[in-house]
């Protein structure tokens, strides 16, 4: 399980780079984070976008993750692929997280 | 008791692996390829691939309770246009003995008391066309049938 990060003062980007976070990796992805996080600015961007497969314990861990940031801080998605998208929407968690396209969506996209 | 493949089926193959994650990882990465083989879509083969890996986790984890030495069966055909899985091991039985009821997972929740867990059913139901618990003999088998016009 191999999470890639850029951080500057304004938001740390995290990239997953393993195609899968399923039951065989999801405690070390909800560890790391746990590491990257702790010093991390409030914008955290968690780029998947090459992830092909997540399960349920794949999903629990994001959700995990966002569960560990401090007050104030925020994790946001980007770049789902199909399959991955199709987990988020089936169990209404596209309603908990926000979501763009692609890390530059996401990038440009910032809260005023 | 091992079962033979149904001839009249499109393939069908059998599959034992053990009660660990990485197993089920190979036993995924084989099935799907039986499917890619047999021209079953991309979009399909994630969907099938996603009920399987939901299914096999449950036993890893809930029926031998992550115990690494307990045996699982994977029984996978391709029969009339859907997926017949049919998943046996010899790990504790489902709670009450039967599949949990549905319920919606409480997303309305405070941040910290989002669900981490809990989904996996949610995702096999919401997939599948068939879905049947039994238990025999201390076995447990579960089947279940994914229709493949219905994955878009």
């Amino acid at each position: 399980m191999t999470l890639t990060h850029d951080m500057t003062e304004d938001r740390l980007l995290v990239t997953a780079q393993d195609a899968r976070i399923d039951a065989a990796v999801a405690i070390q992805f909800k560890d790391q984070m746990r590491a990257l996080t702790a010093h991390a600015p409030a914008r955290v961007v968690l780029d998947l976008h090459k992830v092909m497969f997540i399960d349920s314990s794949g999903l629990g861990a994001i959700v995990g993750a966002m569960k560990q940031l401090r007050e104030g801080q925020k994790l946001e998605l980007a770049g789902l692929t199909p399959n991955v998208d199709k987990v988020f929407r089936l169990t209404r968690m596209d309603t908990i997280f926000t979501i763009h396209t692609d890390v530059d969506a996401a990038l440009d996209h910032a809260d005023g | 008791m091992t079962e033979q493949p149904d001839p009249s089926a499109d393939f069908a193959r059998t599959l034992q692996l053990a009660s660990t994650p990485a197993a089920v990882r190979t036993a995924l990465t084989q099935v799907i390829g039986m499917l890619q083989r047999s021209c079953v879509s991309d979009t399909a083969c994630g969907m099938i691939e996603l009920v399987i890996a939901e299914s096999l986790n449950n036993v890893v984890e809930h029926a031998y309770r992550d115990d690494r030495t307990g045996k699982i069966s994977l029984d996978v055909a391709l029969l009339r246009g859907g997926v017949e899985v049919t998943i046996r091991d010899h790990g504790q039985a489902l709670p009450d003995g039967a599949l949990p009821v549905p319920r919606k997972p409480a997303l309305d929740a405070a941040r910290a008391d989002l669900p981490e867990g809990g989904f996996g059913w949610l995702l096999i139901r919401s997939m599948t066309s068939r879905l049947v618990y039994s238990r025999k003999d201390g076995q447990n088998q579960l089947h279940l049938r994914i229709e493949l016009n219905r994955l878009d």
